[in-house]
């Protein structure tokens, strides 16, 4: 299903957050659990998040660690508690909006 | 396009380059994830991999992104503040000479001589800053023990003798070296060597303490009770906070119980071991803290005498009523804040102290928020340094307690203001490369030679955790 860019492009962060806040991850684990859950909706690219992750990280909303996974060792996301403070801020704004643009086309929310 | 050329391309757009690295093996390792995937659903390699970077996007997109997010950054306030503080102390100290000079004293302080050192020293402390301070955890060990045998070696070929001890080098020229004041540069050197130690169990934490030795005991070797007491105090602060932070495998509550009784431990060493000025030394410096200044009123400084005096009549705004004759005062450059005091009001004395500490704060502030480890250490370390060393000068100068030990800034001395500096450049370093400096697993390039290190798994610092 395609999807208008700028819709997503805002709820980005907010999503990469909300994942982290479940459990520490790696980029590649986030795109594929983000399409599973998404059923297949947000087919983010790598390009896209790890410039979004970087840049996360270095406003201190997430930190970083390498760990032994398997054979391999993994660059792992976690989130910090600023980082938590920001998704509830963004969780926040999300609902106004999505309520409002209900509103506006008249959907009856479920 | 294959993945070695996106990666390169990709890369190539960032333009630090100590950030590529660990950019490149990020995306790299998710190429290979990627193009696993593709495999299992019955693709060949070369196929899965050509798709997979179809997957990754645009790789000058993300490299234009990358390359504005990992861009160093030129912390422009703190090296305002060291201005300022520079050209301030500076004025001070040249307009407290000349108080000094009015009332019959000795000349302390040659302004043209500190300039030409305090320019000396932005122009190293800018180098430093340029330099990738990351390289200095390939060879701490051996940066380390060098510097103190080399200090070794100019002490015992060409010591200065002073009052009989020998704390000088001498240099060509007329020009020396103290000693004292260039082991302050162990400081970022020790936490560089700890940074070696992460992940390992108990006996880091021994050789942690071993490595304390070297500074201190040349520092004791020279008759530096007081750059013992820094040092040691310094690296205590330094380990405990290695430990803190998790990195080593320990009991984190006994190890830091540890080493908040160690100070009393080489207390105690020195008074059973030392000499018997040594146990008197130990006995002065403690008997303000301890309420016996009656017991040491005949052996109480005299400058203190004068602090005391200076202080008693100074006031809020502007110059003190009755100031002392300071034309014995020896030393003025270690009573700067008292002495502004005195002539310039306790305002002024408060400001300036006050820009000082702000400025060593902030830098311990950055430096305990950094996510490099080893950034988060030396910074540490080198901040620390400097605020045992300003919060005795400042107890110095409220007549407090006598150690006569050097500050940055306000103290006066060639070799003082360059290792000052060389530190300054250590922290900015820090500050600029926050966003790029790479957790190194290889020992770098130092010296053209390249080492492998044991390749560590442990979690980085959160704040949360």
């Amino acid at each position: 299903m395609n999807i208008d860019k700028s819709l997503i492009s805002g709820s980005t962060a907010m999503m990469v957050l909300k994942l982290l806040s479940e459990k520490d991850m790696y980029g590649y684990e986030m795109i594929e659990v983000l399409r599973e859950r998404s059923q297949n909706v947000f087919e983010l690219k790598a390009g896209t998040l790890y410039p979004l992750l970087h840049g996360l990280e270095g406003k201190g909303m997430l930190t970083s660690y390498e760990k032994d996974a398997g054979n391999k060792i993994r660059k792992y996301y976690s989130i910090t508690r600023q980082g938590r403070k920001l998704l509830e801020e963004k969780k926040g704004e999300w609902e106004i909006y999505s309520k409002a643009v209900a509103s506006v086309l008249g959907i009856v929310p479920v | 396009m294959d993945k070695k050329e996106y990666i390169k391309v990709l890369t190539d757009q960032i333009r630090c380059k100590m950030a590529r690295p660990a950019v490149a093996r990020e995306i790299g390792d998710h190429i290979e994830d990627q193009t696993a995937a593709f495999m299992s659903e019955g693709m060949n390699r070369a196929e899965a991999e050509t798709a997979a970077v179809e997957e990754m996007g645009n790789p000058v997109e993300t490299g234009v992104e990358l390359d504005r997010i990992h861009r160093p950054k030129m912390p422009w306030l703190m090296i305002g503040l060291i201005v300022i503080l520079s050209a301030l102390s500076c004025i001070f100290q040249f307009l407290l000479n000349r108080e000094a000079v009015k009332a019959g004293a000795g000349v302390f302080f040659d302004s043209r001589r500190q300039i030409v050192f305090i320019l000396l020293g932005i122009l190293v402390m800018t180098g430093v800053c340029f330099a990738d301070y990351t390289r200095i955890a390939a060879r701490a060990r051996e940066l380390l023990i060098g510097l103190v045998l080399l200090l070794l070696l100019g002490r015992n070929v060409m010591g200065l003798s002073v009052n009989g001890a020998v704390q000088w080098i001498q240099l060509p020229y007329g020009q020396a070296v103290n000693i004292l004041i260039v082991l302050m540069l162990t400081v970022p050197l020790y936490a560089a060597v700890l940074y070696r130690y992460r992940g390992q169990a108990q006996p880091a934490v021994l050789k942690s303490i071993l490595w304390m030795i070297p500074g201190c005991f040349l520092a004791l070797l020279c008759a530096g009770l007081w750059m013992v007491f820094i040092l040691y105090l310094t690296y205590l602060i330094v380990c405990g906070t290695a430990v803190y932070r998790g990195w080593y495998k320990v009991k984190r509550k006994a190890v830091l119980i540890g080493t908040g009784v160690l100070p009393f431990a080489g207390a105690g060493l020195i008074w059973l071991i030392g000499k018997d000025y040594q146990r008197e030394r130990l006995l002065f410096y403690l008997s303000s803290v301890a309420g016996a200044d009656e017991r040491y009123s005949d052996s109480w400084p005299y400058a203190m005498v004068y602090v005391k005096e200076l202080l008693k009549n100074s006031r809020m705004f502007g110059g003190g009523n009755g100031i002392p004759d300071i034309s014995n005062m020896p030393e003025l450059s270690d009573f700067m804040l008292s002495g502004v005091a005195g002539y310039y009001g306790i305002f002024t004395a408060v400001l300036l102290g006050g820009a000082l500490l702000f400025l060593l704060l902030r830098f311990l502030w950055i430096s305990s928020r950094q996510r490099n480890q080893l950034g988060m250490l030396m910074g540490t370390g080198c901040a620390v340094v400097f605020l045992i060393e300003a919060g005795f000068y400042f107890l110095n100068n409220l007549g407090i307690v006598y150690l006569g030990n050097y500050c940055p800034f306000f103290s006066y001395g060639g070799t003082g203001t360059i290792v000052t500096y060389i530190l300054l450049g250590i922290l900015l370093s820090i500050c600029r490369y926050q966003d790029t400096a790479p957790e190194r697993k290889t020992a770098g390039s130092l010296f053209g030679i390249r080492r492998q290190v044991k390749r560590i798994n442990i979690k980085m610092f959160s704040p949360d955790k």
